[in-house]
Parts: structure tokens; sequence; C-alpha cells
């Protein structure tokens, strides 16, 4: 029994990794135990009251880094609508444009705008992207579903300039139905135009629709302007003054129809 | 005082292996500043009080939540203990070369047995990737070891 006591006191390192390594295993075998597991539990709630402050730290780096991630997300989806608007609204356009010349009897060529202001002669002009080669010669009628819009005054081979219907020396003879007065119409500010030359005995009335007269031999006959805004009939003058809105917003017009013989 | 510093050293190795090695973590393979511990207390303490600091350490470590397979870390820390424990009082015995290859040896034996237990199956089905996860789980604790070595050089432990 000494004997034993003495070798055990001699290699008492051996015997306690002996012991370890056997304590270990029997560990490891019974890993998935219920009393190992009850165990790991307590201490993993204890661990985790210990380690709270760091989670706190660490969520609110989370938090900021998501923050971030989200308003750059936030940036992207709202650049992302806004493109998806811009299509949804050509794409209307372009609707509108197919059904109108579809609907139309007269010789359309769809055309697109390449730049605005293309002439330094005119003060309100732009470019199409169409030219002699699809057929587009000088002064042809240029209109949209809303109206007349201009007439080309420069055409290329490939491209052509429009002198558009707000250029001051635009002139438009246009009739003014149901009374069927008829006029020169020309730009008077913004969007609004004025015919002066409709007679004083005429029935015009504020609402009444403008279109070609077909005086003109640029403008094919009724095809429509805008929509009498105002009258004004002064007192020794031989003429009536008729302010007309025309229903196209000049400045955003993208998509264009030139009137080809 | 001087089993206050012991204790406390532990502590704060705890805290740091435990607080930090997430931060300190490249992929999956995290520094094992425990085993860093063990060696130097081995080293200190002689065989016998490392396997006992290895064992209590490691079934300390093994109830962390970071720890996988329960009754791991208790035998590779109490090997390591032991096995460093038997370093003691030998750097003036053996030229400087062949202790500090023990040394590296010992970890490098650690991580072995802990790699072997915890990826049994890779080192089954892939022992290429096996021995990859081992060497770097190793090489990234052993390069702490180096840094240490300008700080708490192992030679100069007066047991050593």
């Amino acid at each position: 029994m000494r004997t034993f006591y003495l070798i055990i006191t001699k290699h008492k390192d051996i015997f306690a990794l002996i012991f370890s390594i056997i304590l270990s295993l029997m560990m490891l075998a019974n890993g998935d135990s219920d009393n190992l597991r009850l165990l790991r539990g307590k201490s993993n709630s204890i661990f985790a009251y210990i380690y709270s402050p760091i989670t706190w730290v660490r969520t609110k780096a989370l938090i900021e880094e998501e923050a971030l991630l989200l308003r750059e997300k936030n940036l992207q989806l709202t650049f992302q609508l806004e493109s998806m608007r811009h299509l949804l609204d050509e794409n209307n356009r372009l609707k509108r444009l197919l059904n109108f010349k579809r609907e139309s009897q007269l010789n359309l060529y769809p055309a697109r705008v390449i730049n605005m202001g293309a002439s330094p002669h005119l003060s309100s002009s732009l470019s199409i992207d169409i030219g002699s080669n699809s057929g587009v010669s000088v002064n042809d009628p240029i209109m949209t579903p809303n109206g007349i819009i201009g007439k080309t005054i420069i055409v290329d081979d490939q491209e052509s300039i429009v002198q558009l219907i707000n250029d001051v020396t635009f002139r438009l003879s246009v009739r003014i139905n149901p009374s069927g007065s008829t006029g020169i119409l020309r730009w008077l500010d913004k969007n609004m135009y004025m015919i002066k030359e409709v007679q004083k005995n005429s029935n015009v009335e504020v609402g009444n629709q403008v279109v070609t007269s077909g005086f003109s031999d640029i403008f094919p006959s009724d095809l429509p302007v805008g929509e009498v805004i105002n009258i004004t009939d002064e007192r020794g003058r031989f003429h009536k003054s008729v302010v007309v809105k025309i229903n196209e917003n000049i400045g955003s017009i993208m998509n264009l129809f030139v009137i080809v013989e | 005082m001087k089993d206050l510093r012991i204790w406390s050293l532990l502590i704060f190795i705890f805290i740091i292996q435990y607080l930090l090695s997430d931060l300190l973590t490249i992929r999956y393979y995290q520094p094992d500043f425990i085993v860093i511990y063990v060696l130097y207390f081995g080293l200190y303490y002689g065989p016998y009080y490392g396997v006992i600091a290895g064992f209590s350490i490691g079934l300390l470590v093994d109830l962390t939540p970071m720890a996988s397979y329960f009754g791991i870390s208790p035998l590779t820390y109490s090997l390591t203990g032991f096995l460093s424990g038997h370093l003691q009082n030998k750097y003036n015995r053996l030229s400087p070369f062949v202790f500090h290859s023990i040394w590296i040896l010992i970890i490098g034996f650690h991580f072995m047995i802990f790699t072997y237990i915890r990826f049994q199956l890779l080192f089954e089905v892939d022992k290429l990737q096996f021995i990859f996860r081992w060497f770097a789980s190793f090489t990234y604790t052993l390069f702490f070891l180096f840094v240490m070595q300008f700080f708490f050089p192992i030679k100069r432990i007066h047991n050593a």
C-alpha cells in the first residue's frame, strides 16, 4: 500500500493527467446528457449577463451600420422609383402617340426631340432626329396629339430644325369653332397666344376650340391648336383680341410627329 | 500575493479570450490566449499543477457559450499543461533551438487534438482542408505567442 502511495506521489503528474484525460473523455462521451445541457444552459445565462455590455456596444455599432446601409438603400430605391416613374410617364406618352398615329388620317412620321433651342435665329426652336432621308421637307407641320406646335424650317439628311409655335415670328392661320371666325395666331406670353384679326360681330366665347383654318399652304385644316381663355373687345378697334391657351406644354416635348405630304 | 497575481492574470486572459476573440476572428480562426496562459503556467509550476490548471481552465472554457464539444478543452489544456510542465528547468539544459522547438510543437499538438475532435468529419472527408484548418489556427495563436516573446520571453520564466 505504501509502495503504491509512493508511486502515486512520485508520478502524481502522470496520474493527474490520466485522471483528467479520463474525465475529459467521459465528458466528451456524455456531451448530450441532460445534466450537462442544464449546466451549460445555466453557465450560458451567467456569461450572457457578463457579456451584456459588450453585446450592447456591438448591437449599437450594428444598428448604426445597419442605419447607414438602410440610408444608402433608401437613396438607391428613391433613384429607382424616380427612374420607374419616368419610364411610366414615357410609356404613357408613347402609348398616346401610338394611338394618335393609328387613329389619324394624316401621313405622320414619329420623331424624337434631340435638342432644344437649336437655331440661333429663332427665339424658340428644337431639333428632331429625322430629316430628308425620312421624307421630311421644309415647312412640314409638326404636331403632337394635343395639337400643332410648329413647322420644319431647316431640313438635313438625318435631322431637322423646327420653329416652334411660341417663336415670336411664328404665325398660324386658325379658326375658332363653332363660330368659324378666323384669324392669325401668334405667341403672346408663356403658354398664351393671341388672335387679333377676329371680327367684332363674331360670336366667340371662352372655352371655344381653336383649330387650323386650312387657308395656309402649310397646315391642313381642322388640326387642334388650343382653347379660348379670354376675349378683349376694345371700343374704337375693328377687331376683337382673343387669347388662346394651347394644349401642349412646349418646354417638355420629347416626342412629336411630322406631317409629311 | 503571488497567487493573487496568477488568478488575476487568469481572469484577465479569460476576459480577453471571451470578449476580444470575436474581434480578432479571421474567417473562423480565433487566437487562443488561454493556451498561451496554460503553457506559461506549466513552465512556471511544473506538470502536476499544469495538468490541474489546464483541466480547470478547460472546464471553465467549455462552460462558456463559445465552446463546442464539452470536454474538449479540459483534455487539450491539461495535455498542454502537462507537456509544458515537463519543459520546466530545461532551458539551461537544452539548446535554445530545441527548447523553443519543443514548446512550439506542444502548441501544435494542442491544436492538432483540438482540430481533430472538432472537425472529425472533415478529417475523414478532406484531409488537406483539415490540415489547413489546424495549421491556420495554430499559426494564428503562434503569432501572438511570438509577439509575447518581446514582452514576456519564455526563457525568462525563472524555472524554465
